[in-house]
């Protein structure tokens, strides 16, 4: 009997000790932030290396206090390093900082284009931070737009974490995670693109997407590009876009669909040349046309809308392709995986240096556009 | 302590014993070891890797039928008489009490830096320790019953690796065979601590209740052994990239990282709960098998020391767990220990059944 009560005794106190149960801390003692920003910020002398430079680290403090009006606290911090920031946060306010729950970070314009790899180590290290959480680039200073004032929301990272978490629903706008992020900057045969938001009049919008060059940002695609990148690198986007179905310069149906599309990728191979057949299989639903004839197989409307559709989206990723090979001058369609897959070793030095700009890409597009709602 | 009954083990008890000793530490930077020379074939390796124990298996079988009443230290007693056999039951003691100061260490590594941020390393390893004493005491049956029931974790826990797969790449993996057969090969040298395992059956064989199905069991429980590694590397792979998995110390705990489930915020914490019990099984079979040698060693009475001596190896265990300084460390110490097994797993039973050929050869003359 004594020996059961002192077993139960040794367990109740490991129960209490390893539960961390008795330095337990209420949420409203704590400095959790949810949204972090980071900046560069360029020394006096104007130097341009990223390991000279001094970085400002913005978060976003929910505040969890009844009695507390305002939702969220938003501090900058400026240092060394990131960690040099958590110092100096500490130093001024009195609560535990926990950096567990960050939910999304936002890198500014002109730390991205210097290199993301110094400032993503302290997140990717950290075994606390989920490696899910979202990232976006901000258009100009992360910490202004984290500064920006919102309305209808209960604070500015709420808003930011919603806004990247939905993107990918109705915008074209790939949610890109922390986790792909490293994963496609560390890899020879990828590149990420990352969404770019920017501050409005009435709070925070997607701008766009970052191209990225390995973990520096080359250039920035609009919407109306960030749509064609989306859907010739097979992401798992959709939105809605518009049509327009002429006949002879007359306009004789208008609409939109909602399409959603995936891709498969063959790369063939005479010697030095390679060619990339990029498939799009695009799958829609028309929600709103303004010709009142029916779209029964009689009229053909539907495969005239169809062809539409797929005219105006292959002529933009041809456009966008020549503009990929000449311009931006690197993959960010995500193609080369595929010519690495079959000649890993013998291309593996050499996608630095001109391949993806020397190489042919044909897009296809197949389209399907089914009727939707309840009428004929 | 009944000695009849404590000390002996099914031939299904067997088979968990077998996987529970190679499903530990081991595997959760097994990818990071298979890819760093063999690249996207890095799952070759692991399936290679896996003919190694196999051959292991049927040279101890071998010896063990030879012997069956008898565990390595009587073995050695035997063939080479008390002071050369000595030696070798003294090298088996140490290797078996590296291992598990190695696999308690990478655990209280893993607990401390993603769980117990703030206790110190010592309280953590007292901890299990103490778990690990309480639990060989009582005899192998309760260390076999121990791997059965936690055997039924590990599918669990590989289930939850499935979600991930959503962020995979399968031209990860391409061109395959294309590493060459000697980076492969090399891959398979490295992955060696994930597969020794094999040479526990030197003790648990006398206490097996059915001796005729060694081999059917052994082959099993490397069949799940090598499925369990095979799938953990190919995940790996597909979702990671190999370039990616050389900058990571823990692959397998990443896996559950990436995933975003409703309601489980954090999967990683929520694997490593199930891991604390499936990562300690090896700990316990080689502690058990640790105690039950030096008993033997020393001429003790199971019945009477064995519970003293359990705790006595415990704080051995301890003591050396304690000495390496950081991670690094101890993956030097694991590496030299993956060479050990082709000592222990091996040269051993090679060594022994030469021995006893030879001894019965002299027998016969006689």
């Amino acid at each position: 009997m004594n020996k059961r009560i002192l077993l139960l005794t040794v367990c109740i106190i490991m129960l209490m000790l390893l539960s961390g149960c008795w330095d337990a801390k209420d949420i409203e003692d704590l400095s959790i932030p949810i949204v972090g920003g980071y900046d560069l910020v360029k020394n006096s002398t104007g130097e341009e290396s990223s390991m000279g430079n001094k970085v400002a680290v913005t978060g976003v403090f929910p505040l969890f206090s009844p009695d507390i009006v305002s939702s969220a606290t938003i501090a900058t911090n400026i240092a060394k390093t990131i960690g040099e920031t958590r110092t100096k946060r500490a130093l001024r306010t009195p609560q535990q900082q926990l950096f567990g729950v960050l939910q999304a970070v936002v890198y500014g314009e002109e730390l991205a284009e210097q290199g993301l790899h110094n400032y993503l180590d302290i997140l990717y290290r950290n075994p606390h931070i989920k490696l899910n959480l979202f990232v976006a680039i901000a258009e100009g200073k992360a910490e202004e737009l984290l500064k920006n004032k919102i309305t209808n929301y209960s604070n500015i990272g709420d808003y930011i974490l919603d806004l990247l978490r939905n993107s990918y629903k109705e915008s074209f706008i790939p949610s890109v995670t922390l986790h792909l992020l490293m994963l496609k900057s560390y890899s020879t045969d990828k590149n990420p693109i990352v969404p770019i938001i920017k501050a409005t009049e009435n709070g925070v919008s997607i701008a766009g997407v970052g191209i990225f060059k390995a973990d520096k940002l080359i250039a920035k695609a609009g919407i109306e590009e960030a749509r064609i990148i989306s859907l010739l690198r097979g992401e798992k986007v959709e939105g809605i876009i518009p049509f327009t179905v002429k006949d002879e310069e007359e306009v004789i149906d208008k609409g939109s669909v909602n399409i959603k599309g995936s891709r498969k990728v063959d790369v063939l191979r005479k010697g030095n040349d390679f060619t990339f057949n990029i498939n799009v299989k695009i799958n829609g639903q028309l929600i709103e046309h303004y010709n009142k004839k029916p779209l029964d197989k009689k009229s053909n409307l539907l495969k005239e809308i169809e062809n539409s559709i797929k005219l105006d989206i292959e002529s933009q990723c041809i456009d966008f392709i020549e503009k990929m090979q000449n311009e931006y001058k690197v993959d960010c369609i995500d193609i080369t995986r595929y010519a690495m897959a079959k000649w890993r070793s013998e291309l593996k030095d050499k996608i630095d240096q001109g391949f993806i700009e020397n190489v042919t890409i044909k897009a296809n597009i197949d389209i399907e556009i089914l009727r939707n709602g309840e009428l004929e | 302590m009944k000695i009849d009954t404590s000390f002996q083990i099914t031939d299904r008890q067997f088979i968990f014993i077998l996987i529970g000793g190679a499903t530990g530490a081991g595997i959760l930077s097994l990818p990071r070891l298979a890819t760093q020379e063999a690249l996207q074939d890095g799952w070759i390796s692991v399936l290679i890797s896996a003919f190694v124990p196999l051959i292991s298996l049927l040279l101890i079988e071998r010896l063990c039928r030879i012997y069956p009443k008898y565990s390595l230290s009587e073995i050695t007693d035997k063939l080479f008489g008390k002071f050369v056999g000595r030696i070798f039951t003294l090298g088996y003691i140490a290797y078996t009490i590296l291992i598990v100061s190695t696999s308690i260490r990478v655990f209280v590594e893993i607990t401390s830096l993603y769980i117990l941020q703030r206790t110190p390393t010592p309280v953590i390893l007292c901890i299990y320790v103490i778990f690990i004493i309480y639990t060989i005491m009582n005899g192998s049956t309760l260390v076999g019953r121990f791997n059965e029931l936690v055997f039924y974790l590990l599918p669990v826990s590989l289930l939850l690796i499935l979600p991930s797969f959503t962020a995979s790449t399968y031209t990860n993996l391409l061109p395959i065979g294309e590493a060459g057969l000697i980076n492969i090969l090399k891959a398979c040298f490295a992955l060696s601590y994930s597969y020794s395992r094999t040479e526990l059956i030197f003790v648990y064989y006398p206490m097996l209740k059915q001796k005729t199905r060694v081999v059917r069991d052994g082959v099993i429980a490397l069949g799940i052994i090598t499925f369990v590694n095979v799938f953990i590397t190919i995940a790996s792979i597909v979702i990671f990239g190999t370039e990616v998995l050389q900058k990571i110390i823990w692959p397998f705990i990443l896996l559950y990282k990436i995933v975003d489930i409703p309601v489980i915020e954090r999967l990683d914490l929520f694997f490593l709960i199930l891991w604390t019990a499936i990562a300690a099984r090896p700990s316990i079979n080689y502690s058990f098998v640790s105690s039950y040698s030096i008993t033997q060693f020393l001429n003790l009475k199971l019945e009477k020391h064995f519970s003293a001596v359990s705790i006595t190896t415990g704080i051995i265990i301890f003591v050396v767990a304690l000495i390496p300084k950081n991670v690094q460390q101890v993956f030097n110490i694991i590496t030299y220990l993956g060479y050990g097994y082709f000592i222990a797993g091996i040269g051993y039973p090679i060594i022994f059944l030469l021995a006893s050929l030879f001894l019965k050869g002299r027998t016969t003359k006689k």
